[in-house]
């Protein structure tokens, strides 16, 4: 009985042996380099090695070993109606998946994963506990591969598709508008240390030496070098942030095949994405000013498991037109309803949405004033940090100002759309009112004298998400919220 | 409504892990550590001292202080050692669940069930084997007929 079960185990189905490369550690093929360069200094010998490195060899053997047992160990199946797997410290955490829970699969295969023919698949249910981590992630062959993606898409065979592919154009407007500088500095941080970690610092001292000598020689003003230095680091993350994103969207298609959405983008890394219509949960148009002021948007959806990676952003529709985008998603999503604005709010309280960025913009220079009282001699730093972080401040001022005539809220045949404006972005949620799990009023001071109120809507997929909406009167807010049964008033 | 307790195995195993790894962090410590007297009666002192109030105050109370029960329509879990909690979980939440069966566990009652839900989760720990695989099955085809 006992050698039947260890037979059966054995023979079960497991991932790619790719994976168990990925599973040692980090560091695991600087060890090898000098083994493999005293193998053959000794011509060979292997016994003289073996006497000379058998700890360095020791190490790498219970590393390796490790990272088998663990490939060993994760086995899962694909059956007709779910994937059953088994994951964790010998494989002891056995899940079953109905694929009628699956929100979506996503693949991707890497330069390294197409040279052994084999793909990354994330599963995902709106069942998951860790932060921007899968239910499930596998590295398959291409047959298992081929097995699980002809399950999903087998109740589609034979159904209209239609699809949308962007203009490359639109791919570039996309890629320039949401590359963050931030994250581009991270990246470009992170490659930085790693790069010193291995050649020393001189690259990063010469990189530093270089851009200050071609700046100072570039501009007629004298700025400090430390300024240049941060300028410099933050145009080069950011134009790194834009290659990334330019290359994991370029090639995007988005199409629509029964119950089914396949959205497949990359040039180096491949990916697809299999999302299941009914568990998007949200559909959320944004824009920045100049996208308004362009009339173009993108489209993003939430549903459980897409666009959930690191520096990914989950979209359906990269750059679209105001005008082309409600045909677009009526073609993608044609059961979803298109809400208007019930409640807007009103242009006489402006107070309330540019107080905080005007409080912000006259505490800069109130802040720089105390600094350079605290410390005289940076007075030159403190000026040109004072000027730039002026900049951000008043453009916020302007996108809040501006976000008076787009803020407001409406229900509509089952569905909800929230309009409003977060930092630098405007965003038009629709969602199923059901999904909304908990509304707030609030007031602040100046609302209460106004008689105007704040809300904050919960609504819950994979997460609990909270969308804040700014200044609506007060009665009136009340009355369209019990229309839709959330009673505000507590006896 | 069931109602379902850890099992008292659970916690003679859970006890005699914990007594056997102080003994190990006692070994290494007096092989490693003789020269630095002081830190070693420390690091002994205080792994006993853990072991003995996990032991002997903390798991009892948390044992006996842990009720599940699984209704038709919802899962409840009472639990805590000296902050208690109650949860609660509607069935037609459940997405997926996952079973954690360890080797000998009939002996040992180390058997979890993890219930994946919308957004969070929540672990039956030190069933019975048997219990288990009875709540397990059940959960599933509970999650199953709701679709």
């Amino acid at each position: 009985m006992l050698e039947k079960h260890l037979f059966s185990y054995i023979f079960k189905s497991r991932q790619h042996p790719i994976k168990i490369f990925t599973y040692t550690t980090s560091g695991f093929w600087l060890l090898l380099i000098p083994l493999a360069r005293k193998l053959y200094r000794l011509s060979f010998n292997v016994a003289e090695w073996f006497r000379g490195d058998w700890l360095d060899i020791m190490i790498i053997s219970v590393i390796f070993g490790f990272a088998f047992l663990r490939w060993f160990f994760i086995t899962f199946s694909i059956d007709n109606n779910s994937i059953r797997t088994g994951t964790g410290y010998f494989g002891l955490i056995k899940s079953d998946i109905d694929y009628n829970v699956i929100c979506s699969v996503t693949c991707s295969q890497g330069p390294f994963y197409r040279f052994f023919g084999c793909y990354k698949v994330c599963i995902d249910t709106n069942a998951n506990f860790i932060r921007r981590g899968h239910d499930v992630t596998l590295t398959l062959k291409r047959s298992d591969f081929k097995h699980l993606t002809n399950i999903l898409k087998e109740k589609n065979i034979g159904k209209v598709k239609y699809s949308y592919t962007p203009k490359k154009v639109h791919l570039i407007i996309f890629s320039l508008l949401f590359s963050s500088t931030l994250s581009g500095v991270i990246l470009l941080s992170t490659l930085m240390i790693q790069v010193s970690r291995i050649i020393g610092r001189q690259l990063e001292q010469k990189y530093l030496i270089i851009v200050n000598e071609r700046i100072q020689n570039f501009l007629t003003i004298n700025l400090p070098p430390i300024a240049i230095a941060a300028a410099s680091v933050i145009v080069v993350g950011w134009l790194y942030s834009l290659a990334v994103n330019l290359l994991r969207h370029w090639n995007f298609t988005t199409v629509r095949q029964g119950d089914c959405i396949i959205i497949k983008s990359g040039f180096i890394t491949n990916r697809e994405s299999v999302i299941m219509r009914d568990k998007i949960y949200a559909v959320d148009v944004r824009q920045n000013f100049f996208m308004r002021m362009f009339q173009i948007c993108s489209v993003n959806i939430d549903c459980a498991g897409y666009g959930k990676g690191r520096r990914q952003i989950a979209v359906l529709l990269p750059v679209t037109t105001n005008r082309e985008v409600n045909n677009s998603l009526k073609i993608l999503m044609p059961e979803r309803m298109n809400p208007h604005n019930k409640l807007k709010s009103r242009f006489r309280d402006f107070i309330g949405f540019t107080t905080p960025p005007f409080l912000l913009g006259i505490s800069i220079p109130v802040l720089a004033y105390i600094l350079w009282r605290i410390f005289p001699e940076w007075l030159v730093i403190i000026r040109f940090v004072a000027f730039i972080a002026e900049i951000p401040a008043f453009w916020l001022f302007v996108v809040k100002f501006s976000s008076i005539f787009t803020t407001g809220i409406g229900f509509e045949d089952g569905y909800a759309v929230l309009n409003y404006c977060k930092l630098y972005q405007f965003h038009k949620v629709t969602i199923p009112a059901d999904q909304i799990s908990r509304i707030d009023y609030y007031q602040t001071i100046l609302q209460k004298w106004g008689k105007n109120c704040s809300l904050r809507i919960y609504t819950y997929s994979e997460t609990v998400k909270c969308h804040k909406i700014k200044n609506f009167p007060l009665k009136q807010a009340k009355t369209l919220l019990e229309k839709q049964g959330y009673h505000m008033e507590i006896n | 409504m069931k109602r379902y307790v850890p099992s008292r195995k659970a916690l003679n195993s859970i006890r005699i892990i914990i007594f056997v790894l102080a003994a190990a962090v006692t070994a290494i410590s007096h092989i490693f550590l003789k020269d630095h007297n002081i830190i070693m009666w420390i690091i002994i002192c205080i792994c006993w001292g853990t072991a003995i109030l996990y032991g002997v105050f903390f798991l009892p109370v948390y044992f006996r202080n842990t009720v599940y029960n699984i209704s038709e329509s919802d899962l409840r879990k009472k639990t805590g050692m000296i902050f208690f909690s109650n949860q609660f979980m509607k069935i037609r939440a459940i997405q997926y669940i996952s079973t954690i069966i360890t080797p000998f566990s009939k002996l040992t009652a180390l058997n979890f069930i993890i219930v994946n839900a919308w957004g969070g989760r929540m672990i039956f720990c030190f069933l019975n084997r048997d219990e288990a695989l009875e709540i397990s099955s059940h959960l599933n085809e509970f999650a199953k007929n709701k679709m």
